[in-house]
This record gives structure tokens, sequence and C-alpha cells, in this order.
């Protein structure tokens, strides 16, 4: 499926939004829906409810279309409102302060295994024991290291690509994503040192 | 375990878990549009330092304008007035006439 959102002509639907039109508006979350529930599902902390997180993501876009001068695409402007309200719903989180194999369900204690354990290059074969067991890890790092990490490492967006979607300069995700990736090889050097119980 | 092995078990993890495929309904639930276009402008227009600057100048200066064009309009007459007397007085100097009569 593709991460574009259905064609819509949206210089009228924004003019016609900026005129109070709700039609217009309903159109233009419509359009808008796929794009912003992608970011928020690829970042949202577990128990947030998505829907509340997708409103206030637009909430945010209608309250601040005053703002929007056209220098980049309405997507991209949309597409860092969801992120840093991702971020604001992280930073809201407490973070996990360690994680132990007792933590673990039996498949992500299996699958950490054969990370710590194998030295091919070949990957465990459960995914989502994977994915769980990437997100308890994620969970313990700040919310700018987790998001840095979630876009580059899973979903392979280049350093261009966060600056644009965070809004933060190319250095600045570098050191972030740097920072980020020492301190996950930490958790794995106390992991492996660790007795799996 | 060192850094370099801690990062290769890491790409290998992150390895697994792309291949897992977000296959979730991306449909807008039903009503949600509605609910939030209502919501949104039935909310307060949120306070903003820049519009609020540009509305005030743009205020600001109309009401200033209007107050040099009434100024105009109630000085211009004094002016023009004034111009006429100053020549009345020249014409009627006592002190020009006591140097004419001198010279």
């Amino acid at each position: 499926m593709s991460d574009e959102p259905p064609e819509l002509d949206l210089a009228d639907c924004l003019q016609r939004v900026r005129n109070r039109d709700q039609d217009a508006a309903r159109d233009l979350v419509a359009h808008l829906f796929p794009l912003v529930i992608r970011i928020i599902r690829a970042h949202l902390p577990r128990r947030t409810s998505e829907e509340d997180l997708a409103q206030e993501v637009f909430m945010k876009m209608f309250a601040r279309i005053e703002q929007f001068r056209g220098e980049v695409p309405f997507t991209h402007w949309v597409s860092r409102i969801a992120v840093t309200t991702c971020i604001d719903a992280l930073r809201a989180q407490k973070r996990r302060p360690e994680l132990r194999w007792a933590d673990l369900s039996e498949n992500e204690a299996d699958v950490l295994d054969a990370v710590l354990s194998n030295e091919s290059e070949k990957a465990p074969d459960d995914a989502l024991a994977s994915r769980e067991l990437i997100e308890k890890l994620l969970g313990m790092l700040k919310p700018e290291d987790q998001l840095v990490i979630r876009l580059m490492d899973l979903e392979q967006k280049s350093v261009a690509d966060v600056s644009r979607l965070t809004g933060w300069k190319s250095p600045l995700v570098k050191v972030r994503a740097f920072r980020a990736r020492k301190k996950l090889q930490k958790m794995f050097i106390a992991l492996s040192r660790k007795e799996r119980t | 375990m060192n850094s370099k092995k801690a990062d290769l078990a890491w790409q290998r993890l992150v390895a697994a878990a792309r291949t897992v495929h977000s296959n979730e309904e991306t449909a807008l639930p039903y009503g949600f549009s509605t609910r939030v276009a209502s919501l949104a402008f039935s909310a307060p227009t949120p306070f903003s330092a820049s519009l609020l600057f540009e509305r005030l100048s743009w205020k600001a200066l109309a009401v200033s304008a209007l107050l040099m064009i009434l100024c105009l309009a109630s000085t211009l007459p004094f002016l023009s007035s004034s111009s006429n007397r100053d020549e009345e007085s020249v014409l009627a100097d006592p002190v020009s006439e006591v140097v004419d009569i001198g010279g």
C-alpha cells in the first residue's frame, strides 16, 4: 500500500479550511488520516490510544494552519506535527529503568539468546518477538533517542529524512543516533553478562 | 561481549524486526473526521503573538492615517488664514513704517 494519501486539491482545500469550511476540514482529515496513523503506530507508546493521539495531531494542525506558509509540502508539515506529538506522548511515559531476562516472554528471551550467542549474520526467526524485544529495549531510551532509532534502523530512513521529519539539524540527528546506538550496545553487553532466568 | 558484537546483535535483531509487515487497517474510524472538524472549529482561535501584532499593526496604521487626515483638515484653514494675516501684519508693521520713514 502506498504511503501517499488519496488525491485532493490541497491548495483549494486549505483555503476553504482557512475560511472555516467544515466540509473541507473533514476532507482534509480523511485525506491525511492514513499518513498520520502510520506515523503514530510507528512511534506510539504502547498504552496510548492511537485515535486520541491522531485527534491531538489534527487539532494541532487546525490550530496552526494559519502559520503554514507553503515553504514545505503540507504532508511534511503535518508529519512533523505528528512526530513531535509522539515525542510528547513518549515523554509523558516513564522510562523503563532496567531490562532483565525475567521481563521477557519465552519467545523474546529465545530471540535475545539467539542474537547474543549467534555469531553469524543470520537474523532470528521470530520477527514478532524481535519486534517486541526491540520495543522493550527502546523503552529504556530517551524519547528523542527512541525516535531516531525507530526512524533510522527500523524504517531505514536517511539522516535527511529524519531531519525533515523532526526539524533537527543533520549533525544533531547523527549525534543522537550515535549516542542511542551506544546505549543499546551497553544494554546488550549488560544483558549478555546476566544469566537467563 | 564487546561493542562490535553488541552492534552486530542489534543489527540482527533489527533485521528480523523489519520483516514484520504491518497490515493494520488505516481506514478512517466512523465519525472521526466530523468530530475532529467540529472540535477544531468550536475551539477558540489560538493566541498567536504574530497574528495579533499583524492585526493591531493594520488597525494602528488605519487609525494614525485617519488622525493625520483629521489634523490636516482641521489645521489647513488656520494655516492658510494665518499666512494671510502674516502678510497683513507685514503691511501694517509700524517698525517697518518707521524704518521706511528713516530711510
